[in-house]
């Protein structure tokens, strides 16, 4: 706990420390600028919060309900977008909007000459949104299949079908939606480089910007205090709803909600394809017209080879990180206070760039000189951020696990044994979806990664955004995407087969 | 057998990130050779830094800056760990940050054998820097859209009602952006450099994150004129894109200047930190990157530099006005200037 609230107290410190007794470092508040900037930062997240749960959680939901045809296939295709980060959605929409592109040919009266306008909040929104929207789409999906059937077919003998749904699903999958809300309501309220990208000055941009134009790390932590604020009570408060709300996944819920379900109709077609569409179509289709020949790929993988493995193994590394020291602060289950808890997620609320700056500091002159030089500090931060989701997707599937397995994993042999044969058993659906979102959100992640990186081996990620800014390269770009959703899948892979071997022994 | 130590078990698995930690760090690749942070941009400093490996076996591990928050994000960096630096060289995309490291101690004095070739004004006197590859900070405009009526002409026409919201600059916190607002401060006095950047501000002038956003923006018809940097410009012309490039205030015509106040142009340059964790090849890799082939290099491809030494061919993309006029800036005014101008325009421009 100690280690992953270390660089929020080291900023604290430096803030109270530089400010001295009149914490004038706190002054930056008074800017006049501050609240409508943070109220545009608001009004964005929750818009874009909004249509992630519109698009995916409407999509997930229909998905879940509906018989599918290559239904597995189709439902891991559907979250595969987390791996691609926002940045190049805007890469995508830009090409799209482009004179001559297909915005701007559907919508002449709006182009104007210049391309569609893609600059201005309401398309950040849309933005952000449609690329976080596979959370919805995952979460939508568990929560569903977590309803028991028997409460579905007694509130039927009696209603609708209509008010089934209103009244009996709805409210039984609203706490997964919250926990989902309230991680996309602070990766929008922390996203930089999409409203940067797109001329919309949030409060995130205010912060890196005065973070990178003073380097002065105490005014930067004041200034960021109003936006840490709102993520972290965003998170913590959607995260303790769901969680009193008895929140689970990947528990006892049946395999496969539809056995009996129908075949999806027009609707259910069109709903999913609509997501399908924004989500994946779109982006693949620009990828692979600007990627051209497969020589490109060639030529990207000779070139930056060692950067993508880079980005796959700390992806793999930080996902198991973060499931360790989940299950560290976790096992053996035992009740725990909720507020013991809550406070873990704060990291996730910081702004990367800050944890960046902290990790630079506390190697440079703390205990974890040592580790510089090599990529350790960069899976650190990585765990310190994300293990919070670890945590709390753990304490999820916990809570899901029956109290007679629990009661018999408490009887069987001591010590090690009962480790290896009850507990990481019965954890391991948890620890494996845990390190699963840790390692996606990682392989994306970037304000932290470009201050972090170590000479020489910065993942991937940080590589495609420098491309991002050199147009001539897009094809370089692209190439470099696709592999990065390819090392994000090999990763995935490998930690879904460490969570099969470790669940095997249950 | 095995149930006898469950706290030490508990123990080690919450030590776990640690170990994992000590063993990405101690069985990751060997300590590099040597290490170089760069703001020049990825594209054109890594075949050079690859050749270099090649050509001495030397490995480079290189840090490159993100173009949004370009070369102020790495000079950050390197005051972060000075305590312990990790790097051996830093090759700056600019003069500004390196004499700002200069001022502090940060470089190691070292004088390169092809440093005489360089003209004394683009070398530190006391040998902690010196300078190679000029870049000309230029007005791109959109040859379609401004077809028919005149182009900016300088740098002050941006502020002109015709380019209303229709002009950009990168962020002038960071980057070439901020070394030419220091350099309009120290050449022009603290008064008539913020009246300039008022007057854009007050003609909507778009602030951008990065000179290639510009010249993209600019290219892509979304904005008539721009400031830039030269070798965005180089870039943009050689790949067919429908821009015009003006180096501007070649003549006279900037207000409260008498005569051209000519373009800024400024050189990159390479240094050695002081404490360098690999001396010995932070010199090799100084002396090959101060070689006169590498300006050639960079004068011959894309980014179309313009070398410092006399009598070396210079770039071909672009039509560089034969006497270039340029803005002259001493370079200890040109820090102060950097620094100085920082609190203005985050009051200006960060909103």
């Amino acid at each position: 706990m100690g280690l992953i609230l270390s660089p929020i107290v080291y900023l604290a410190a430096v803030s109270v420390v530089r400010s001295g007794p009149l914490f004038s470092a706190y002054g930056e508040l008074a800017r006049p600028e501050v609240g409508p900037i943070l109220g545009r930062t608001i009004a964005l997240a929750l818009a874009s919060t909004l249509l992630a749960a519109v698009l995916g959680g409407v999509a997930g939901l229909v998905f879940e309900a509906r018989k599918f045809p290559a239904r597995r296939l189709l439902g891991a295709v559907s979250v595969a977008p987390l791996v691609l980060p926002p940045f190049l959605h805007v890469a995508v929409w830009e090409r799209l909007a482009a004179p001559g592109g297909l915005l701007a040919a559907a919508f002449p009266f709006a182009a104007d000459g210049k391309g569609f306008p893609i600059r201005n909040l309401p398309v950040a929104a849309w933005i952000l949104g449609s690329s976080l929207s596979p959370v919805f789409f995952f979460l939508a999906r568990q929560g569903l299949r977590a309803v028991p059937d028997e409460l579905v077919d007694a509130a039927r003998l009696t209603r609708g079908s209509v008010a089934v749904w209103t009244r009996v699903i709805l409210p039984l999958v609203a706490p997964p939606m919250a926990a989902g809300a309230g991680v996309v309501l602070t990766m929008s309220l922390l996203s930089y480089e999409v409203p940067r990208l797109l001329d919309v000055t949030t409060y995130s941009v205010l912060v890196n910007l005065n973070y990178g134009a003073l380097d002065d790390p105490g005014r930067a932590f004041a200034a960021a205090a109003p936006l840490f604020a709102v993520s972290a009570a965003g998170l913590i408060g959607a995260e303790a709803w769901a969680d009193r709300r008895g929140f689970s996944i990947a528990g006892r819920e049946r395999r496969d909600r539809c056995d009996p379900c129908m075949r999806p109709g027009v609707t259910a077609w069109c709903v999913t394809g609509i997501y399908w569409s924004l989500t994946i179509f779109l982006p693949a289709v620009v990828l692979v017209s600007l990627v051209g020949r497969p020589i490109v790929l060639a030529r990207a993988w000779l070139t930056d080879w060692e950067k993508i493995l880079s980005g796959c193994g700390m992806a793999v590394a930080a996902g198991i990180g973060a499931a360790i020291a989940a299950g560290a602060l976790l096992l053996p289950p035992r009740r725990q206070r909720l507020l013991g808890i809550l406070p873990l997620g704060l990291p996730l609320a910081l702004p990367g760039a800050l944890l960046g700056f902290a990790g630079i500091h506390l190697a440079a002159t703390g205990p974890f000189a040592w580790w510089v030089d090599g990529p350790g500090l960069l899976w650190l931060a990585h765990v310190v951020r994300f293990t919070p989701i670890a945590v709390f997707i753990l304490r999820a599937q916990l809570r899901a696990v029956p109290q007679d397995e629990r009661d018999a994993a408490a009887l069987g042999p001591r010590g090690t044994a009962r480790w290896l044969d009850a507990w990481i058993p019965l954890a391991a659906p948890g620890l494996t979806a845990g390190a699963l979102a840790a390692a996606l959100f990682s392989s994306t992640e970037l304000s932290a990664t470009i201050l972090l990186a170590a000479p020489g081996a910065e993942p991937v990620i940080v590589r495609m955004y420098n491309l991002l800014h050199y147009g001539p390269e897009r094809d370089a770009l692209a190439a470099l995407c696709m592999f990065q959703v390819a090392g994000a899948i090999a990763a995935a892979a490998a930690i879904g087969c460490i969570g099969a071997f470790l669940a095997r022994r249950r | 057998m095995l149930g006898v130590v469950p706290r030490a078990v508990l123990a080690v698995l919450r030590l776990c990130p640690g170990i994992v930690a000590a063993a990405l760090s101690g069985c990751g690749r060997q300590p590099p050779s040597v290490v170089v942070y760069t703001s020049v941009d990825d594209v054109f400093a890594r075949p050079i830094l690859n050749g270099f490996s090649r050509e001495t076996g030397v490995r480079v591990d290189a840090v490159y800056d993100a173009e949004a928050v370009k070369t102020t994000g790495l000079y950050y960096r390197l005051i972060a760990e000075k305590s312990r630096p990790r790097a051996d060289v830093f090759w700056c995309s600019e003069p500004s940050r390196m004499l700002l490291l200069e001022a502090a101690g940060m470089l190691a004095s070292y004088r390169p054998p092809t440093a005489a070739e360089v003209p004394a004004a683009w070398r530190s006197p006391g040998g902690a820097w010196t300078g190679l590859a000029a870049r000309v900070r230029v007005i791109v405009y959109h040859r379609d859209r401004l077809r028919g009526s005149a182009p900016p002409r300088s740098i002050a026409d941006l502020a002109d009602p015709r380019f209303y919201g229709e002009a950009a600059i990168s962020d002038p916190l960071f980057g070439t952006m901020a070394t030419h607002a220091g350099a309009l401060r120290a050449r022009l006095g603290p008064t008539a450099m913020e009246e300039f950047f008022r007057k854009l501000k007050s003609n909507a002038v778009k602030v951008l994150p990065g000179n290639s956003v510009v010249r993209d923006r600019v290219a892509s018809g979304e904005l008539l004129c721009g400031l830039t940097d030269s070798d965005d410009a180089s870039v943009a012309v050689l790949h067919g894109l429908p821009i015009g490039v003006v180096f501007p205030d070649q003549e006279a015509g900037f207000p409260g200047v008498e005569g051209p106040l000519g373009a800024f142009t400024f050189p990159a340059t390479v240094g050695i930190l002081a404490g360098a964790p690999h001396p010995e090849a932070a010199r090799q890799l100084a002396d090959a990157l101060l070689r006169p082939a590498t300006e050639e290099a960079l004068a011959r491809s894309e980014s179309g530099n313009l070398p410092l030494r006399e009598g070396l061919e210079g770039p071909q993309a672009l039509q560089v006005p034969d006497p270039l006029r340029r803005m002259d800036v001493p370079w200890p005014a040109l820090a102060q200037g950097v620094e100085d101008s920082i609190p203005f325009l985050r009051d200006l421009f960060v909103r």
